[in-house]
Order: C-alpha cells, then sequence, then structure tokens
C-alpha cells in the first residue's frame, strides 16, 4: 500500500527508504498499517486509523530525515507477520533504514497513539494492547538510545497524524481536536 | 472441497502485488500518485454478484491460461473509471478504439503480474493468450465457467486503486474461472498436507453466507421493530483479507455503534456500525421524546440495547446451522473514526491469524436514509473447524432455496 514503486518482495516486510521513494518537494506519503517508511526532502508521512496501534517516528533533527512505524502488537514473539505489524522488531527495523540512509547519530522519537478503545477477554493478562505498545515502544527506543521527545498515548480516542520530516513536527488528528507534538 | 487457507494468502498477496504493479503503471503513464490501497479475496454467491454488477457496465481483458491454472480470467474496471483514467492521460480522445487500448494494456499489466506470481510461487509454467478485450454489462462481463452451477460461490479479487492527492478512486476485479481456481487451491492444500484447521470447504463457504445473510435479516427486522423504520439487507460478502488491511476496510469516516467479542465456536468480534446521522435516525426513532442535537447518552443507551438485540439475532444464526453454541459479551459502545474502531479488534486478531475472514453485511432503509454495516470477524480457525461442521444437506443448499436471495 502506499508504495510507488512495484512490489517484488512479497509485500509487507521491508522499510521503504529514500531510494524508493522518489520523495522530492513535500511529497505526502501514506504508511499504512504494518508498515514503515523512512523519507526526507520535506515529505509529509501521514497514517491513519490509529486505535490500539502505535504511530512511532525517529529522526534526525538536523537533516530532516525520518520514518514512521504503524505498529499494531507489541512484539513478534510467535505471532506471524512482517516486522512492521511489532513496535519491538519495527522499531529496530526503522532504525536500520536511517542508518542505510546515513542517518545514525543525533535522533530523536516521538510516538501517539495505543488508545483504550475497547476492553477484550484477551486484555485481562498485562493490560490493554494500548498500553502494552506503548511500554513496548519506550522499551525499543531506550535499547536503540533513541531519546523520546514527545507522546500522546492513551485515553479512549482514535488518532490520524502527520509527520512533517522537514520540521519534525507530528500533528496529532482526533476526534477531540488537533495537537502538534 | 477444502482449500488451504495459506494458499489463499498466498493468492491474495500476489493479486496485491499485480495490483501494485498496475498502479504503479498507471502513476507513471499519468504522473498522478495513485496506489493500489487494499485488494480482497471476496467469495460471493453467484446471486449476490448479480445483483451487485446489476445495471454497471464493465470494460475489461479476458486471458485463457493453460499449464499450472486452467480456464478464462478477466480483469475488468467500470466504464467510469477507463474514462477517468483516460482522462487523466491528457487524452481528448474517449472513443472506444482509444479506450480498448489503454484498457487492454492496463489489463495486460495487472493480470500478467497477478498469473507471473503465482507462477513463480509455485515454479511452474502458466501460459497466457493474449488478452482480448471485453465490454459487458453486469456479470455478462464474467467468463463463462465463473459460475460454477447455480449455488456455487465466485471468487473475485477486487484491489481500490486511490492517489493521495487528487480525486482518482476506481476498483480492479480480477475474476479467474472458478473451477479452475478452486481445483488449484485444492491441489496446493493436497500437496502441503492435512494440518488440522488450515483448511476452508470452500463449498459451503456460500451456504453460509446465506446463513449470515438471514443473520442480518433478523438484524433488520430488530431496527424495524425497535424504530419503526422499514430495512432491506443488501449484499452479504464474505471477504478473505490481509489483517493489516481490515481497517481501510471500513474507511477514516466516522461510526457510532457497538462491539462484541464472541465466545463460542467460532469465537471472535462482532461491530455493528451507522453513520452518524443513521445512528442519530434510528435513535431518535427508540427515544420517545426530543433529544440534544449528536449522539448523547440517550443515544449511546438505545444503541447499547439494539446492538445486543441484532447481536444475539445475528449470531443465533450461525450457533443453529454450525450446531454450536455461541455467547457475546455485553456491548461496547464506539464512536469514532472507522479505520481506529477496528484497530484494537485487528490486533487481537493478529496475534494468531496473518489474514482475516471479514463478513461484510449492510442493512439500508429504502430510502437510503439510514445505513447500517455489521462486521463479523471470526476466528479463522475456528470458523474452518465449525464450517466442517454443517450438514452437507444444508451445505449443498437444500435448504435454502427460500429467502431473500433472489434468482441464482
Amino acid at each position: 500500500m502506499g508504495r510507488p514503486e512495484p512490489v517484488t518482495d512479497g509485500g509487507a516486510g521491508s522499510v521503504d527508504t529514500l531510494a524508493g521513494t522518489d520523495a522530492a518537494g513535500g511529497e505526502r506519503l501514506k504508511v499504512g498499517l504494518s508498515e514503515a517508511r523512512v523519507a526526507g526532502d520535506g515529505a509529509l508521512l501521514v497514517t491513519s486509523g490509529l486505535g490500539s496501534c502505535l504511530g512511532i517516528v525517529v529522526y534526525d533533527p538536523t537533516t530532516g530525515v525520518g520514518g514512521l512505524l504503524h505498529a499494531m502488537l507489541p512484539a513478534a514473539e510467535d505471532h506471524p507477520g512482517p516486522d512492521e505489524k511489532f513496535v519491538t522488531e519495527g522499531v529496530a527495523a526503522l532504525v536500520a533504514a536511517l542508518a542505510d540512509e546515513g542517518v545514525t547519530d543525533g535522533l530523536r522519537a516521538k510516538f501517539a497513539g495505543g488508545a483504550a478503545m475497547l476492553n477484550f477477554s484477551l486484555d485481562e493478562d498485562g493490560g490493554s494492547i494500548g498500553d502494552r505498545n506503548v511500554a513496548a515502544a519506550e522499551a525499543a527506543l531506550a535499547d536503540h538510545d533513541v531519546p523520546v521527545v514527545a507522546t500522546d498515548t492513551g485515553g479512549d480516542r482514535g488518532r490520524s497524524l502527520r509527520f512533517e520530516t522537514a520540521t519534525g513536527r507530528l500533528h496529532v488528528s482526533s476526534a477531540d481536536g488537533d495537537a502538534v507534538i | 472441497m477444502d482449500v488451504d487457507i495459506k494458499s489463499l494468502g498466498t493468492f491474495s498477496r500476489l493479486a496485491s502485488q499485480g495490483a501494485d504493479r498496475a498502479a504503479y503503471a498507471f502513476a507513471q503513464l499519468t504522473g498522478t500518485n495513485v496506489y493500489a490501497d487494499v485488494t480482497d479475496v471476496t467469495l460471493m454467491a453467484a446471486g449476490d454478484l448479480e445483483r451487485a454488477f446489476d445495471g454497471r457496465e464493465f470494460v475489461g481483458v479476458e486471458v485463457g491460461l493453460r499449464g499450472g491454472l486452467v480456464g478464462q480470467t478477466v480483469m475488468a474496471f467500470e466504464r467510469d473509471a477507463a474514462e477517468t483514467l483516460l482522462s487523466l492521460l491528457g487524452a481528448d480522445r474517449t472513443d472506444d478504439e482509444f479506450a480498448r487500448s489503454g484498457v487492454t494494456e492496463a489489463g495486460n499489466i495487472m493480470t500478467s503480474g497477478f498469473i507471473d506470481g503465482w507462477a513463480d510461487h509455485l515454479g511452474i509454467a502458466i501460459d497466457m493468450t493474449p488478452p482480448t478485450y471485453v465490454r459487458a454489462s453486469g456479470t455478462d462481463i464474467l467468463p463463462d465457467g465463473a459460475f460454477d452451477g447455480d449455488r456455487a460461490g465466485v471468487f473475485m479479487f477486487e484491489s481500490q486503486v486511490a492517489s493521495s492527492d487528487a480525486e482518482v478512486g476506481f476498483t480492479i476485479y480480477l475474476l479467474p474461472e472458478y473451477t479452475g481456481f478452486t481445483d488449484l487451491l485444492t491441489a496446493r492444500r493436497q500437496a502441503a498436507g492435512e494440518e488440522a484447521g488450515e483448511s476452508v470447504p470452500v463449498d459451503k463457504l456460500p451456504a453460509f453466507n446465506q446463513l449470515t445473510k438471514r443473520g442480518t435479516q433478523s438484524a433488520a427486522e430488530n431496527i424495524t421493530m425497535m424504530t419503526g423504520t422499514p430495512t432491506d439487507v443488501d449484499v452479504s460478502r464474505l471477504r478473505f483479507v490481509p489483517v493489516e488491511d481490515v481497517p481501510s476496510e471500513v474507511g477514516d469516516e466516522t461510526v457510532v455503534g457497538t462491539v462484541f467479542e464472541l465466545q463460542g465456536l467460532p469465537s471472535g468480534y462482532l461491530a455493528i456500525l451507522f453513520d452518524e446521522p443513521s445512528a442519530k435516525a434510528v435513535a431518535g426513532g427508540m427515544i420517545p421524546t426530543e433529544t440534544d442535537d449528536g449522539i448523547g447518552e440517550m443515544e449511546r443507551g438505545a444503541l447499547r440495547e439494539l446492538g445486543n438485540i441484532m447481536t444475539s439475532g445475528f449470531i443465533d444464526g450461525w450457533a443453529n446451522v454450525l450446531g454450536t453454541s455461541i455467547e457475546h459479551t455485553p456491548p461496547q459502545f464506539v464512536h469514532d473514526m472507522g479505520a481506529a474502531v477496528m484497530s484494537p479488534i485487528v490486533s487481537q486478531l493478529g496475534r494468531t491469524q496473518e489474514h482475516a475472514f471479514i463478513i461484510d453485511s449492510t442493512i439500508r432503509t429504502p430510502d437510503e436514509g439510514v445505513r447500517c454495516d455489521i462486521y463479523a470477524l471470526p476466528d479463522q480457525r475456528e470458523l474452518a473447524a465449525a464450517l466442517d461442521g454443517i450438514d452437507p444437506a444444508v451445505a449443498d443448499g437444500g435448504s435454502l432455496g427460500t429467502g431473500t436471495d433472489g434468482p441464482s
């Protein structure tokens, strides 16, 4: 989804990088569920429909290169799916994709989502998926030595995100209103 | 006839890649930022497809296949979409000859992507005849073998093509001949060996779909009974999609309704969702006094009560035919972006499965003033196991000849 190049790698499972995005001139690039994308050149990375899912941006404020991950579950463990479906593995993939672009130092992170909109019986052991996604993001980003500079998580409202790679601003929209973090 | 869930998943992925390639070609040709958004595998009863396609004009290409996949396959989209594409190309010609060459080219890219992908996956050769341009109304666009008898279903791959920076949106349909396609899925399953809960008795799915429609009918009657508003049931569809595509199926529009967790065989989730004006109208029909604008506490209470009754009616139909017991949790009220509402549900399903069956039914009032979508998302393996237990006489459609499904 949202890939401007033909897919030959079997769908989700790799972070699209600068070489593949052709992201010149403030292009608006959509990031789907279980996907991640890295861009620069003033590109806007957007994702929508975050409920319990978490949208995580990792970026370099000096070069204006950043990535957005839209993850569904805290960690792969024995669950099926690509790395980008999971916070822990997805953050590692995102950091690696930034490193491939030569961006390794001075990284910053922001994340939003992780709402508890619905209660399910499976949540009874260990809290809601939203809460566990947030905890996983904090741990994964700490593991990669990426400081978290802003978050907007929890509550019971869905969120949509727009990330300005040029400025590092993350726009969070929900039924409660819009915010920039 | 049992098909392997993994094979169905692989087909879904390959169709998605075919759509990506086609969208990429469109993007290159038109200079627009179009992309293939969601690709579904839909299994519909023949009668439902006839109604869904009724009165619509399609153009596309038909190819004949030999080798690992045998039969005719049609790739089609609506005539209006073809005109949109031609206008994006900057063409001042929208005559038939120009449409024919554009559609044939696009169809060739899409179909080759799909067929080549599958051939690569199997490591076998599938020969394709050159594409033939087709133009027809309704289900006449389908290859002759698409309907395999009156009671069988039709497999349809459906890809939404959208653009992030222009008002472009259309659907590409890929319709393989039913027998060749199910033969291939069956052969794959036999080659892969038996694995409990990993195969679906596909011949029972149309019957299951009809039963779901009956459940929806009873849910619709509950709306009528409680609100005094007459209702109709639209087409019910059973779709097979990657779990991460489920929220996109519901979209970003604001929805109001209730979500239930189902416990039993199969377990799963049921979401009963209205758009805001519909929710207000339906709740208003249940509340004897005037209320403030918007969805307040009174409306929430009314929609919870309605959801409870609709859910009971809906799942009773499943449980009776599957011979199982299914219970539901109390309603959880939701009022938010549709995709966000589905996100915790797919997170739960995504723990154990990569694809999800979505049973999607729509209830409308005759004046189209009220629309309600019911999304049932059963656990994939439990659904497969429960379907196995359907009485063959019922699965054959023997007791389903009456009802609301019209000619088939």
